[in-house]
């Protein structure tokens, strides 16, 4: 049982983040998730200085 | 600490990015055409960390034609870099230098780095480096960006403190004395540095810097009538005048450094090009090679790999250690329905495809790191200029085969309105990572062994970009002659390793990645959706909200052959990611546990003709969610947004239904109703790319807009 929740909670707490990063807060969306498959637009000293902050 | 910011410059493929990554370690992606770098980057010295190097997008001027030299221009103008590093292909030095003189005009103190002098000896070419750094008053350095040579001399140029002072080029006496004229209006508007630059723009009648300047109306009417004057002196513009001083200047310079040995002789490239490029081969070729690429991706290589992930990494050794493990925990049986045919099931379904994806891009980044696929936005111009297409709409689309929201957003490079709102709507058709999931499964699953299969794919991608163009450019949204397309093409060289493993490597960890974020959330959901109904009781998969929902829109798609709630739930899930489509299915038809299980389910649901819709469908239609929100960024208009979404979607219907209906008339089994559907869709076809007139403007506008010219004159 106490594994059920465990998992349960995990689960559903990382579908709410990956669905608020996406879709609400765009934080990972367009340029910057393209960064993740090498998109040639991206200002790299940009993502690199936000990564480290 | 003061950093010392060095702006690197240099025409479209001269190596720019190239040898930006070798200075500062970045992992910028280099592509073989012109238009990568269309956002100005930056990255420190990786010996050097108070060197800043600015990688500005490759231009042919300071003349702002393009987007790309607007940026270049503003920059060196507005934050005048401490240095430039200017990238000269060394292959094609005469018109290299032309960008050179005026980045000399700018006063900003400058070094030479001669690129590609490895070929130099292929074509039978001599530069005396010594000599062109005398006439130049710059130091220039020989390098080889690609072979990583000389780049220590370069660094060490780079990181002296006193720079030498620009001597600007001298043009023709007449001309300089009027420009010499025009530098004294400018006296006290602009620093002395600066004032050679400013002059010559004046004297070519830059409009962006006549407004920039805003010169009293004393001063502007002095500086026309000497360029008047001028005019009459040479007999001819003054743009051109300029122009002719330049490569006057160049043929000196060329006359003065540069040995060819053996003038007129073919290099190794220009004879593969006679072949590839060649009017009636090119095409042919280009088949062939895409053929070759998809079937060793999706049907050969690719598909020994994926076989393996489907059946033994994902059919059997971790779900059985997962199932071990959360028995052992003692987890509810609906949790670990979620985690093992959820979760694993879904996310495996789509990673199973991980080997083939790596193969075609592997496949794809040796044709562009060789310089092919440079070859095929050049014909394709040939056949796009026939429809009224600009070539320029191609290189989108070929960045598109890697992912959509790039390549949408590459359409900047776009100079005319209209074309780069045509070319994001049809950017998306081309098959991405994403939609290759999809062409991998029906290809491999409905028609094993014919290798047409899979490639059909990419071409109906080309047919619909093709047909669309023709179709859109005679509505008054889009129509308009084509812009003019000038592209480099680079040297065929041997594909470099590392170039290869970084492109394979940045494209397979975005997929993984995508898998392991929103393809996991996606399939949280959707096995909830598949497992329960609306009053939230856990049911067979028949009677989930999933069954409903695709019930519901099921009845639409009963024309293109999978009127079938899993396929539709595939369509609508494949919004959120074009992965969804294979998860979804791959969930919604129970989780078989090997490959060879879920082909027999599939073939029992659907004919191949009905699955090649379903693919056909996929490709074409509205694409995910992010491509959508990148085309809205690009639009900048909900509408534009709305229309585009509205166009693919009905074109992907339309393709799909032609596609199943017609193979229901060929196999000789249809009713009345599928000769209708095929006549009708034939027709819409047939109408809007032969009957449908050109929009023409009506005289009125044309008069208003020649009115609103001369009165601007």
């Amino acid at each position: 049982m106490v594994a059920t929740v465990i998992l349960g909670v995990v689960i559903f707490a990382l579908v709410a983040r990956i669905i608020y990063t996406r879709f609400i807060s765009h934080k990972n969306t367009d340029c910057e998730s393209c960064h993740n498959v090498g998109c040639p637009l991206v200002d790299v000293q940009k993502v690199t200085k936000k990564d480290k902050l | 600490m003061k950093h010392k910011e060095i702006a690197l410059a240099g025409n479209a493929n001269s190596g720019k990015t190239t040898l930006f990554n070798l200075l500062t370690g970045a992992n910028q992606r280099v592509g073989n055409w012109p238009g990568v770098t269309v956002e100005r980057k930056s990255g420190y010295l990786k010996k050097d960390k108070q060197l800043l190097l600015q990688d500005l997008p490759g231009i042919y001027s300071l003349a702002p034609y393009t987007p790309e030299e607007l940026v270049a221009r503003k920059y060196l103008l507005t934050d005048r870099p401490q240095q430039i590093l200017d990238v000269v292909d060394a292959t094609n030095i005469e018109r290299n230098l032309y960008l050179t003189l005026q980045l000399l005009e700018t006063k900003i103190p400058l070094v030479v780095a001669l690129n590609m002098t490895d070929l130099l000896k292929k074509q039978g070419r001599r530069i005396n480096t010594k000599k062109l750094a005398y006439l130049l008053g710059v130091p220039v350095v020989k390098i080889s960006a690609l072979k990583k040579k000389n780049i220590d001399s370069l660094i060490t140029e780079l990181k002296k403190d006193e720079a030498k002072e620009i001597v600007y080029p001298k043009y023709d006496p007449r001309l300089e004395a009027a420009l010499a004229m025009i530098t004294e209006q400018l006296e006290g508007i602009v620093s002395v540095a600066e004032q050679r630059f400013y002059a010559i723009k004046l004297f070519e009648r830059d409009e962006q810097i006549q407004a920039e300047l805003q010169l009293d109306a004393k001063r502007r009417e002095k500086i026309a009538e000497l360029i008047k004057t001028a005019e009459k002196v040479f007999e001819d513009d003054s743009s051109s005048i300029i122009i002719n001083a330049r490569y006057d200047y160049i043929s000196h310079l060329m006359d003065q450094c540069v040995i060819d040995e053996g003038d007129f002789s073919l290099s190794l490239s220009d004879r593969i090009d006679l072949v590839v490029t060649n009017r009636y081969l090119a095409l042919p070729i280009f088949f062939g090679v895409m053929w070759l690429v998809y079937y060793l991706s999706i049907q050969v290589i690719g598909g020994a790999g994926s076989d393996w992930v489907n059946d033994v990494l994902f059919g059997e050794y971790i779900p059985d250690n997962a199932q071990r493990i959360l028995q052992a925990w003692h987890v509810a049986p609906f949790m670990q329905g979620l985690i093992i045919d959820g979760i694993i099931g879904g996310v495996g379904a789509v990673l199973g495809f991980l080997p083939q994806i790596m193969m075609l891009f592997l496949c794809l980044g040796i044709l562009e790191d060789c310089g092919y696929m440079s070859r095929i936005a050049f014909v394709m111009d040939r056949i796009f200029r026939r429809f009224n297409l600009s070539g320029k709409s191609f290189i989108p689309l070929l960045i598109s085969t890697g992912c959509g929201v790039p390549g949408i957003m590459s359409t900047r490079t776009i100079e005319s309105e209209k074309d780069r709102k045509m070319t994001i709507m049809l950017t998306t058709f081309m098959p991405c990572s994403a939609k290759l999931t999809v062409i991998a499964l029906v290809a491999g699953i409905f028609f094993k062994g014919q290798s047409l299969a899979a490639p059909a794919a990419y071409f109906l991608g080309i047919i619909a970009v093709i047909c669309s163009g023709i179709y859109l450019k005679k509505t008054p949204l889009f129509a308009g002659e084509p812009q003019p397309f000038v592209m480099e093409l680079p040297t065929y060289h041997l594909p470099k390793l590392d170039n290869i493993i970084r492109y394979v490597w940045n494209k397979s960890r975005g997929f993984v990645k995508k898998a392991g974020t929103i393809i996991f959330a996606s399939m949280v959901l959707i096995w909830l959706l598949s497992n329960y109904n609306f009053k939230l009781q856990p049911v067979p998969q028949d009677s989930s909200m999933l069954r409903d929902f695709g019930s519901l829109l099921a009845p639409i798609f009963a024309p293109l052959g999978f009127g079938d709630w899993r396929a539709v739930s595939a369509v609508l899930t494949g919004l959120i990611a074009k992965e969804n489509c294979v998860a979804t299915l791959q969930v919604a038809f129970g989780n078989p546990s090997s490959q060879a299980q879920f082909a027999h389910l599939l073939t029992a649901a659907y004919t191949p003709m009905a699955a090649y819709a379903f693919l056909a469908f996929n490709l074409l239609c509205a694409p995910c969610f992010a491509a959508i929100g990148a085309m809205h960024k690009e639009y900048g208009d909900a509408k534009w947004t709305w229309r585009a979404v509205g166009y693919q979607t009905f074109l992907a219907y339309l393709a799909a239904m032609l596609i199943y209906q017609t193979s229901l008339l060929v196999s000789g089994t249809f009713s009345f109703l599928n000769v209708l559907l095929v006549i009708l869709g034939v027709s819409l076809l047939v109408y809007g790319l032969i009957f449908k007139k050109s929009y023409q403007p009506p005289t009125d506008d044309l008069m208003e807009t020649e009115g609103s010219e001369w009165s601007q004159l």
